[in-house]
């Protein structure tokens, strides 16, 4: 028991200790804390859980290498955020409110960013959202809102091009109706449009319906080049199988985004021969010469192989090129953080005025290579690749530079006050 | 005594954010789906009507409440007052056609509304924002003199305590009138209730129309303290089909006790606990405990 | 012209699975006087168990057996769960209820510990692509158009022709009647319960490969709709229960084709409850 005197006496005696510490040197000593707004089910949840171990991986990386001005870094998980917008809101609420976080790294989906841009500008907390939705730094971002990866009208901008003079202009997009499949829908058919092309769009709901076969029956052939799909993990796997059992991969060019197969194998006989648009090559010797050596530390600390498998599971595909937004957020703090010496949140202002217009070299942080922060939308942009399935392995065409994928943006948050 | 007893409870209630700050979004959880619950007990405790698709009405009232302000620009009140509304009509127009059935056809057309309005919910993205939702700004509530912003976690909380109260207010006159009488005959014997000068249908249909407003109040709260609606609102069984799902009321009803005022309310409690003790523990041990309940409800059940 | 054609082929095939699991439904319902809500459990634990069955015992082998264990499943819950307290319809619906939800977690439950997974892809049992026009249409659905109808007709054979089918109609008609002249009630209404439920299994096991994945909350729509069609097509009448499965097909796939796929779906749901507006009983349901 512990008597109301006692009690005094101890409080007294630790205000005063830490008075005389001096309250700077104690802040140090604590951990910053960075929040991961996790799905652990529904649809996104194999990319969750890839998410989460890249964070942690980067953030055992950055402690070894004395942690951000000095204090360690420490993740703290949200509970199940569900792939739900509205539990992944309240998720990111909790983690603020209550686990006292400095930062939170967003959930995959998009929805769930959008839903909770709004809530991360109210609670003034830096937020990296890792959906890839057109809209989520186009219309719904704001101040806090940093994309350390690049969105659905990047990856459109910068593999245009190569898509028209290699593939056709004639499109037919068949969407899922999620942020994710509807900004890809939209941005091509702006795309396609203004090079005078043509673009059916045929939508599917999400969740797809049991069998897809009708829905291949309203692709029309005699106007279709390629034909493009947007849908998420599993339901690309089962739109490409409906298509297989038609024999449209033998008929039309197939492309995608590397999103929308990024936890699947690509050897199987409804994947040979297609296209995708990617951000990081799967397989390591793919990789262009000069950034091997950063490639070869970023897949050993997150533990995937050099054919893009689990180390700890070598028949689980590892969405190597859509976690690495998780990885480099890390790193985009560490920079950030480190040239205005950050300490709270209090000086947040200038935690981002520092991000805003960053750039970074090519390091095992950002081992996709040299990268830039776009002050006004809060994008980060960096290089594509064209891949394309050969004998059952993704082989990349080409290689696009960043500076391709630099879109006109119609919004300025650095105008906006914190 | 008694009196003295509410007072003290409800006094708690109230302070309990103030004390601890972590149990407003609990409790926030705790009313809203309270309130849920109490309107299915309404249904099934009074009037002997089991709906697998109450949610339905939740969704409308949170829709109404969202485009209300997305479209409309509405006011707070207004956008609640919206939300009900819909609930309201869509209720009249399901419960014209379901409370005439047999007790298989209710719970048919009761579960195949709620799978017709899912599936128009998903095809409709452009009005309702599909699986992804639509977030919104919720316009700050109103009170004389008051302007409180619903961002901020106790005016939620408030909020949210003041729709439950009202729907208990409302059960609790309607347990003590006549119309509760009426509604209890009706389950007890519909015959007997009949030949004694009830019009049966008249009865089921008031009972119907005004449980599917009061999970319209629900919904309107979830949506304006959310400030985002999805189309997942409608699916039917979304309790079962999700790893931690939200309290289902008809299972909060069948444990506390059907046709008892708080019974609905302390379900909902249960239910929130269980999640959140076994949600880290054993999440599969939730779902299980639900079916457990029911299966035992039902082989136990007195009529 | 070929969608065309390819898609009533496709409306023909979903017609027999819905049949399969409609007339199911309305056996049961026959005679148990019960609803059963676990029907899209049993039809996700058919799809599930020959799954986990191919492996060992081949497609063929595991489409034969798992509707078997499926059956025996249902046979053994109806005799203590179902069949004693069917009297009262609140009761008996809570019961399946319930039934549905225990069933349904664990199987979420020995799957996530077996495989970790919840969602598994399906492997097509065989490749037979059969050209029409320029397209092709996967043969495997064709051969499960086959064995849907022969089983139906096998039952339609049972129904109208056997000493067995005479009971079940007898205890469908009149339980007490059937009592009196001594059929063994309980034990024919536990073998319909579990007919019914081997019925749904197989319609489950069919459409795996077809929709090529299986996962523990595929069962759920399903039930929506058959018992839909089962209502419309007049609660215990099998020949009501199969033309709306039929025509509830033909709507949905064709007006798939026309609009968007949730709206075509629908409107498929709310055609055939219209039917109920102008006959409350069901189509093939007495007056």
């Amino acid at each position: 028991m512990i008597t109301r005197r006692e009690f005094l006496r101890t409080s007294v005696g630790a205000t005063l200790g830490f008075w005389l510490l001096g309250s700077a040197n104690w802040a140090q000593a604590q951990p910053i804390r960075v929040g991961h707004q996790l799905d652990r089910t529904g649809a996104v949840a194999l990319f969750g859980k890839w998410h989460n171990r890249a964070l942690e991986a980067a953030i055992k990386l950055v402690n070894e290498r004395g942690g951000i001005n000095g204090r360690p870094v420490e993740l703290v998980n949200s509970d199940d955020a569900q792939t739900k917008p509205d539990v992944g809101k309240d998720e990111f609420e909790k983690l603020v409110t209550q686990k006292r976080v400095d930062f939170v790294i967003g959930s995959v989906f998009s929805g769930t960013n959008i839903a909770t841009a709004p809530l991360a500008k109210s609670l003034k907390t830096v937020y990296f959202p890792q959906g890839i939705a057109t809209d989520i730094t186009e219309k719904f971002g704001n101040r806090y809102v940093f994309k350390s990866y690049h969105t659905v009208r990047a990856a459109i901008e910068s593999a245009h091009e190569w898509v028209f003079g290699n593939l056709g202009k004639r499109f037919t997009i068949v969407h899922s109706v999620i942020d994710f499949g509807r900004s890809q829908a939209e941005d091509w058919a702006a795309k396609i449009r203004a090079a005078g092309g043509e673009a059916q769009i045929i939508s599917v709901p999400f969740p797809a319906p049991a069998d897809l076969f009708s829905i291949i029956q309203k692709i029309d052939l005699s106007k279709t080049d390629v034909l493009y799909h947007a849908f998420t993990a599993v339901e690309t796997a089962r739109f490409l199988q409906a298509a297989f059992d038609q024999n449209l991969q033998a008929r039309v060019k197939v492309l995608g985004l590397i999103e929308g197969i990024d936890i699947l194998s690509t050897a199987e006989p409804w994947l040979e021969g297609t296209y995708f648009i990617s951000g990081y090559p799967r397989r390591a010797d793919q990789v262009p010469e000069e950034l091997r050596d950063f490639d070869r530390e970023y897949r050993r600390r997150v533990g995937i192989s050099a054919e893009g498998f689990a180390l700890d599971n070598p028949r689980e595909v590892v969405p190597i090129a859509d976690l690495f937004g998780s990885w480099q957020a890390i790193f985009l703090l560490k920079q950030a953080a480190e040239l205005v010496n950050w300490r709270s949140k209090a000086e947040n202002p200038a935690l981002i005025k520092a991000l805003e217009g960053l750039t970074m070299p090519a390091s095992v942080g950002f081992p996709q290579g040299a990268q830039f922060v776009r002050a006004q939308d809060h994008l980060v942009f960096h290089d594509h690749y064209i891949e394309r399935v050969e004998n059952g392995q993704l082989k990349v065409l080409e290689r696009i530079p960043r500076e391709k994928s630099l879109y006109k943006t119609s919004v300025d948050y650095t105008k906006e006050e914190f | 005594m008694k009196r003295l007893t509410l007072l003290g409870a409800l006094a708690g209630v109230g302070l309990l954010p103030w004390v601890w700050e972590g149990a407003a979004l609990w409790g926030i959880n705790l009313f809203i789906w309270g309130l849920m619950a109490l309107s299915l007990n309404l249904l099934y405790g009074y009037t002997g009507l089991l709906s697998l698709g109450q949610g339905v009405y939740f969704a409308l009232g949170a829709y109404g409440a969202a485009w209300s302000v997305i479209y409309g620009h509405a006011g707070f009140w207004t956008a609640v007052g919206a939300g009900i509304l819909c609930a309201l009509g869509g209720a009249l127009i399901v419960g014209w056609v379901s409370v005439r059935t047999s007790s298989f056809g209710f719970v048919v057309i009761t579960l195949v509304t709620a799978l017709i309005c899912y599936l128009l919910a998903l095809g409709l993205d452009s009005v309702t924002g599909g699986e992804d939702g639509m977030s919104f700004r919720a316009p700050a509530l109103k009170l004389p003199g008051l302007v409180l912003p619903i961002q901020n976690l106790f005016v939620r909380y408030y909020l949210a305590l003041g729709a439950l109260l009202g729907g208990l207010g409302i059960a609790y006159l309607i347990s003590k009138s006549l119309v509760g009488l009426a509604l209890r005959a009706v389950r007890d014997d519909e015959i007997a209730a009949e030949a004694f000068g009830y019009n049966v249908f008249a009865v089921k249909l008031f009972a119907f129309v005004l449980a599917g407003g009061m999970a319209g109040m629900a919904g309107a709260v979830w949506a304006l303290s959310k400030e985002f609606v999805r189309a997942g609102l409608f699916q039917p069984f979304a309790a079962f089909v999700s790893a931690q799902p939200d309290p289902d009321p008809l299972i909060a009803v069948l444990l506390g006790k059907a046709g008892t005022l708080l019974g609905p309310v302390v379900g909902t409690g249960i239910l929130l606990g269980l999640r959140e003790l076994l949600g880290s523990m054993w999440p599969p041990g939730y779902a299980l405990a639900m079916g457990i309940v029911v299966l035992t409800r039902a082989l136990f059940r007195s009529a | 012209m070929e969608p065309w054609a390819l898609t009533l082929l496709n409306a023909l095939v979903w017609g027999a699975l819905w049949a399969l699991l409609a007339v199911g439904l309305s056996l049961i319902y026959g005679a148990l006087g019960v609803l059963n809500l676990a029907h899209g459990t049993f039809y996700m634990l058919g799809a599930l168990l020959s799954w986990a069955l191919t492996p060992t015992l081949g497609f063929w082998g595991a489409l034969c057996v798992a509707p078997m264990i499926v059956g025996l499943i249902g046979a053994g819950l109806a005799q203590p769960l179902v069949i004693r307290r069917a009297r009262a319809p609140l009761s008996s619906l809570l019961i399946m209820f319930g039934i549905m939800l225990i069933l349904q977690q664990l199987v979420t439950l020995s799957l996530q510990m077996a495989t970790g997974e919840l969602r598994h892809a399906v492997a097509p049992p065989l490749r037979w692509p059969i050209a029409i026009g320029a397209r092709f249409y996967d043969g495997y659905r064709v051969i499960v158009a086959l064995v849907a109808s022969a089983v139906l007709l096998g039952l339609w054979a049972l129904w109208g022709w056997t000493r067995w089918g005479c009971m079940l109609r007898a205890v469908r008609d009149n339980h007490e009647l059937a009592r009196v002249v001594g059929i063994p009630v309980p034990r024919v209404q536990a073998g319909v319960f579990g007919l019914g439920a081997a019925l749904a299994a197989l319609a489950g096991a069919l459409t795996g490969p077809i929709t090529r994945e299986v996962s523990p909350t595929m069962g759920t729509e399903i039930l929506l709709v058959s018992v839909l069609i089962t209502v419309v097509g007049g609660m215990g009448s099998l020949g009501g229960a199969f033309a709306v499965a039929v025509l509830y097909s033909f709507l949905e796939n064709f007006l798939t084709m026309l609009a968007d796929p949730m709206l075509a779906r629908a409107g498929a749901l709310v055609t055939i409850a219209l039917i109920l507006l102008i006959r409350p009983q069901g189509l093939g349901g007495a007056a």
